[in-house]
């Protein structure tokens, strides 16, 4: 995910697993990721790296209220900055490509 | 638990309504209705027909004007908003005959509050041949059918209705990694009332019990008495 040095930032391109994710995501609102692995036809792990990528960079949200090792029950999530129907490549606030650390948010991991 | 769209006759319907769309002959009008109860999979299904068939979704609102709703369409196209109208139209005219995609609409009911909004949506298609879907709430398709005028225009209707046992086979055979008996699979629609959500809840819970105790099949017999749900008890009111 976070590439090489010096590899340059794609720009958004449609027919692929990452705007179908994204275009779920604008359409859903609040939405778990297995939702969005159903509405896209993407694979979980795929789903995943995008949206913790997405959360770091504060383009999506955690919702409150989640309880950990229930069978079925995921933790929600919740658009926050819809940019349109191309999905982010880079973060508008840091500049920095999503892949990596957000220092404007705070978010590390 | 296999996170993958279950092909329920719901979905089997509104696909092929808006293939019909698609394909349909000259002068055939070329707007869908779709409408039911929240729950019953509405959004997801939506979703998903957008990313297959690479359509344009739009969500409209109580603030929505002719205006709003062709600077949203411009911004869904990939095309900068104008402030006119007339030329607002053309471009959205020319995207689509660029690249026809269908156009979703959600909370369709706000269109009625001003029928120009409806107009331009019927000139679009005229004029492009892209399909208009149009989703609402349970009321909507007594509003629609209320107004004669409108109602001819839509040839497909799509009523997303609770599903029903052989649906509920197919959710189980596409999400559970694990075999579900009928009796188990026909208690667990019931105790659903066949609501789709509540329904995967319940099997991925299933799953996980099959699993632990290595099973091949859950029966109902196996499960006993076990909840199916996370629903907060009931209790009794107190003295």
């Amino acid at each position: 995910m976070a590439g090489k040095k010096g590899m340059k930032i794609r720009r958004a391109r449609s027919n692929t697993a990452r705007y179908r994710i994204w275009q779920s995501m604008r359409i859903m609102r609040r939405f778990t990721m297995p939702d969005l692995c159903r509405a896209s036809d993407a694979r979980l792990f795929n789903v995943r790296k995008f949206v913790d990528a997405l959360v770091r960079h504060g383009y999506i949200a955690k919702n409150a209220g989640y309880v950990s090792g229930r069978a079925g029950v995921y933790q929600s999530y919740r658009i926050v900055r819809d940019t349109g129907p191309y999905y982010p490549t880079r973060c508008d606030r840091c500049g920095r490509p999503i892949g990596e650390k957000c220092d404007k948010i705070g978010g590390g991991s | 638990m296999h996170h993958e769209m279950a092909m329920t006759k719901n979905v089997k319907r509104f696909l092929a309504a808006i293939r019909d769309l698609v394909d349909r002959t000259m002068g055939q009008e070329g707007m869908a209705l779709l409408w039911g109860m929240p729950g019953e999979g509405k959004s997801t299904t939506v979703a998903f027909a957008t990313n297959t068939l690479d359509g344009i979704f739009l969500r409209a609102n109580a603030c929505w004007t002719m205006t709003s709703m062709l600077s949203d369409l411009l911004v869904e196209l990939g095309r900068p908003a104008g402030y006119r109208r007339a030329p607002m139209v053309n471009s959205v005219v020319q995207a689509l005959m660029e690249r026809p995609r269908p156009i979703f609409v959600d909370e369709a009911d706000y269109l009625f509050r001003q029928v120009e909004m409806l107009d331009v949506l019927r000139d679009i298609y005229d004029l492009t041949g892209a399909p208009v879907v149009l989703i609402g709430m349970e009321d909507m398709a007594r509003k629609v059918q209320i107004r004669g005028k409108f109602a001819r225009r839509i040839t497909q209707w799509v009523e997303f209705a609770g599903i029903d046992s052989a649906d509920a086979r197919t959710l189980a055979n596409t999400v559970c990694e694990i075999g579900v008996a009928d009796d188990l699979l026909g208690h667990i629609h019931t105790a659903a009332r066949a609501n789709i959500g509540r329904m995967t809840t319940a099997l991925a819970r299933v799953e996980t019990f099959g699993r632990i105790n290595h099973m091949d099949q859950v029966t109902l017999g196996a499960w006993g008495k076990r909840p199916l749900f996370y629903d907060q008890p009931r209790f009794k009111r107190g003295r």
